[in-house]
């Protein structure tokens, strides 16, 4: 008998073991949230300080925040939002309407790392400041670029209704119908921006995904054209070459996982489904291409994408950089498998390999190579927090959903179980205490 | 008896229904004032629903208020709750289904608490009363019956995962290895205590026969209690030290990580709860008395009062903190509703555990106990 409980015993003990240790995730990112406090603290007092580097700084901060979901970390976002929101507001360091008064490249730049920034903070904190920026910035892209499924006021403000989801918030019904019509309305634009290119393509099914996801968050029916144009994208992207043969163009195809991720996240009936499957067989075929044993490989990466994190890069070497290839390990592939992960189980433990890797909580694992950057430790540090903040977001997920419908339940629909459970403790104490009636 | 009358409780059914009425007319009239849709929902699904329940529950309990049919109420309140939550459970929440979901959610969250409160209320009004009267209540005919009756609600809400290996880790097992932890060990350790007193100089007396232990449902609630507080102390320590010593054994959500930290626990609270519980019962019911010859009193033997004190104090003021620190990464709501879950985790297990134990293995305890210490010679058969 004796045997058989040490064996339970045993049993217990191994089975709730997981692939790799989250603390260890946290404590990296605990660190990262350390040097960019230190950055954000050496600049402070610096007036030359671009209105760009504060927003990217924003947008790490954010980042930083949403996986560790702390008041510290909290509290030196809303600071950051606070200098941004002055100059924004003040039209300092930009070019609302596009002028002319600043070099349009610097000014685009600005404006889409600042009104990326002000949506992921109005997600996270309901700020109202941060919405007005995202209205002002918004509507000032549409007039540059005209109306895109990625970068309009309605983009934002389902990326800043996604971030409140995703962080166990609620989505606002107003604005979820706003960009669903402005969606609508604007049916043609999304054609002619996801026929341009793939990665256009690509983007415009995270974005349908997202909408989707919003919408179905707030109960709101989405029009059946808008339903029909994302499951076209699904097969468009389920049907690219890099999807068939990954190893073309790893960077693109990890793109594409992620959007075909996005799309079965929506859980929105055959098509999601679909998405999922594509998903699984693709992050399958890339897994050789990514890492061989414990060993990360580098691949081909626009310099682009290195440098839109530098916060020492300008406009014209961001610009610049976008016809110009680098090596990096990819932050997408492992970042999509933190997602896929939770919708289908899977044998692949590359994100085991990568976290391993990178959660080292003393300096910074390099992603590529030296002198790609202006600002190593600053970029390096950024992708990592994304993949990290995203791994503890998922991971917070399902918690967060339960929490905030728990409350939901007990304090707006069903304030009588409330009472009810609070008159019944109460009972229970003064049934405890003896004082309610004589017991013979 | 005036109270619970039938009469009360017909006026608050009718209340109860007006108040739905009342609920449905301003949902559909008043889709331009923003601020009383919500009012009109809560009406009509919740506050009206739960009056009505409550007044029906008083009715049933005002029937025959001496054989405790107040029982009914309870039970059905619970069943309903469990079987409401474990329909909503089950079906994915979109538009098409919504008027059935909402349905399953007002039986879960309003009718069956409020048939819980009405039994409760009604319970305490009606003791009252018999305990100034100096009458005593009669037994209700289904009182054996309720309390397997109550185990089986307690499992309803997972009735969707009875393919999945947790259901049986963390609900079935845990039970396995307690009573038979209990069914094992509980006679030979209150035999153990015993004799330590008998051997420091106290003189056991066998004062009476052995109760036999019944399992209604307020005997097997009741003593479900202490083992089940045993249990979360226990837990919330466990996922505590991991916490502090930075060992995460856990890595998924909160839930998880709870129901894990309280599975690990297993053994420790089927040994602990051995002392507080099976013991405990058995000092109680075995008539054995001991007599102090120093101080000449005679009292039942008891378990120390460190253990039968300490529990509820660590327990319900400890839990919610080191939960709230272990495992809920600071959010105190998350917390409370993981502290929720851990309770019915831990009382569903307990329960069931008892129920076995009082059904299958007290009373051969209870004879065990006075036999053993008979043939050692330990028991003095005359009252002193």
């Amino acid at each position: 008998m004796r045997k058989i409980l040490v064996l339970l015993l045993l049993a217990a003990l191994v089975i709730p073991v997981n692939g790799f240790e989250l603390s260890s995730v946290k404590d990296a990112l605990r660190s990262d949230y350390e040097y960019l406090r230190d950055v954000v603290e050496q600049v402070s007092g610096d007036g030359d300080v671009s209105l760009r580097a504060m927003a990217l700084h924003g947008i790490f901060a954010a980042s930083i925040h949403m996986g560790l979901g702390d008041a510290e970390s909290l509290n030196f976002l809303n600071k950051i939002a606070e200098q941004v929101g002055t100059r924004v507001l003040r039209g300092e360091g930009l070019d609302i309407g596009f002028t002319g008064k600043i070099p349009a490249a610097e000014n685009l730049l600005t404006h889409l790392q600042t009104v990326y920034f002000a949506a992921m903070h109005y997600g996270l904190t309901q700020n109202q400041r941060s919405r007005e920026m995202v209205d002002i910035l918004g509507e000032s892209l549409e007039k540059f670029l005209g109306w895109t499924p990625v970068y309009s006021r309605a983009a934002m403000l389902v990326q800043a209704n996604w971030v409140s989801l995703m962080t166990g918030g609620s989505v606002n019904r107003e604005e979820a119908q706003y960009a669903v019509n402005s969606y609508a309305e604007h049916f043609q634009e999304i054609v002619a921006f996801s026929t341009q290119n793939d990665a256009q393509l690509i983007q415009s099914l995270s974005a349908l995904s997202s909408l989707l996801s919003v919408a179905h968050e707030a109960n709101i029916e989405m029009p059946d054209e808008l339903a029909a144009l994302w499951m076209v994208h699904i097969e468009y992207v389920g049907n690219f070459t890099v999807v068939k043969n990954p190893g073309q163009d790893f960077e693109l195809a990890s793109r594409a996982l992620l959007a075909l991720v996005e799309a079965a996240e929506t859980r929105h009936g055959r098509y999601a489904s679909m998405a999922l499957d594509v998903a699984m067989n693709l992050s399958q075929r890339m897994e050789g291409l990514y890492r061989v044993g414990d060993r990360l490989l580098m691949v081909e990466t626009r310099l682009i994408d290195l440098l839109l994190y530098d916060p020492a890069a300008t406009a014209e070497q961001v610009f610049t950089a976008a016809q110009q290839k680098t090596s990096a390990i990819n932050m997408i592939y492992p970042t999509a498998l933190a997602r896929l992960r939770k919708l289908a189980s899977m044998q692949s433990n590359s994100l085991e390999v990568v976290v391993t890797k990178l959660s080292t909580a003393k300096g910074y694992y390099p992603l590529f190579e030296s002198g790609a950057a202006l600002s190593e430790e600053y970029v390096n540090r950024f992708l990592r927090s994304s993949l990290f903040s995203t791994i503890l977001v998922f991971e917070r997920k399902p918690a967060a959903e339960v929490r905030n419908l728990a409350l939901e339940r007990f304090v707006s629909s069903s304030p009588v179980s409330t009472g009810v459970l609070i008159v019944l403790v109460l009972l229970a104490l003064l049934n405890r205490v003896g004082v309610l009636y004589k017991r013979g | 008896m005036a109270e619970p009358s039938v009469r009360t409780g017909v006026a608050l059914l009718g209340t109860g229904v007006l108040i739905a009425l009342l609920g449905y007319m301003l949902s559909l009239f008043v889709h331009g004032i923003l601020w009383l849709v919500p009012v009109g929902f809560v009406f009509m699904f919740d506050a009206g629903p739960a009056l009505a329940a409550f007044g029906l529950g008083w009715i049933i309990s005002a029937l025959h208020p001496l054989r405790k049919w107040y029982l009914y109420s309870l039970i059905a309140g619970v069943v309903i709750s469990a079987a409401g939550f474990a329909a909503s459970w089950s079906m994915p929440l979109n538009q098409e289904i919504w008027s059935y979901q909402q349905l399953m959610m007002t039986l879960a969250w309003s009718v069956g608490p409020s048939l819980v409160l009405s039994a409760v209320v009604a319970s305490i009004v009606i003791n009252r009363r018999v305990s100034k009267a100096g009458i005593v209540l009669q037994r209700n005919m289904h009182e054996d019956e309720m309390d397997v009756v109550l185990i089986l609600a307690l499992y309803l809400p997972f009735i969707t995962l009875v393919t999945n290996l947790n259901f049986y880790l963390r609900y079935v097992l845990p039970v396995a290895v307690t009573w038979l932890v209990w069914h094992l060990f509980a006679d030979k350790l209150s035999t153990w205590l015993l004799k330590r007193q008998a051997v420091a100089g106290a003189i056991l007396v066998a004062a009476e026969p052995p109760k036999t232990e019944e399992t209604t449902i307020f005997n097997v609630a009741s003593r479900s209690y202490y083992p089940m507080a045993f249990g979360l102390g226990v837990t919330t320590t466990v996922a505590s030290v991991l916490d502090l010593l930075g060992i995460n054994l856990f890595g998924e959500d909160p839930f998880s990580a709870s129901a894990n930290a309280a599975f690990i626990s297993i053994l420790a609270i089927a040994l602990g709860s051995l002392y507080v519980g099976p013991v405990l019962w058995l000092f109680e019911d075995c008539g054995i008395r001991v007599f102090n010859p120093v101080r000449k009193i005679l009292t039942e033997p008891k378990i120390h009062s460190l253990a039968d004190e300490m529990i509820e104090i660590y327990t319900f003021i400890f839990s919610p903190i080191g939960l709230t620190f272990s495992v809920a990464d600071g959010d105190l709501v998350l917390a409370l509703i993981l502290l929720a879950f851990i309770v019915h985790l831990l009382f569903t297990v307990s329960m069931t555990s008892t129920y076995l134990y009082l059904k299958f293995s007290v009373n051969k305890h209870l004879w065990k106990v006075v036999r053993r210490l008979e043939m050692e010679g330990l028991l003095t058969q005359k009252p002193l």
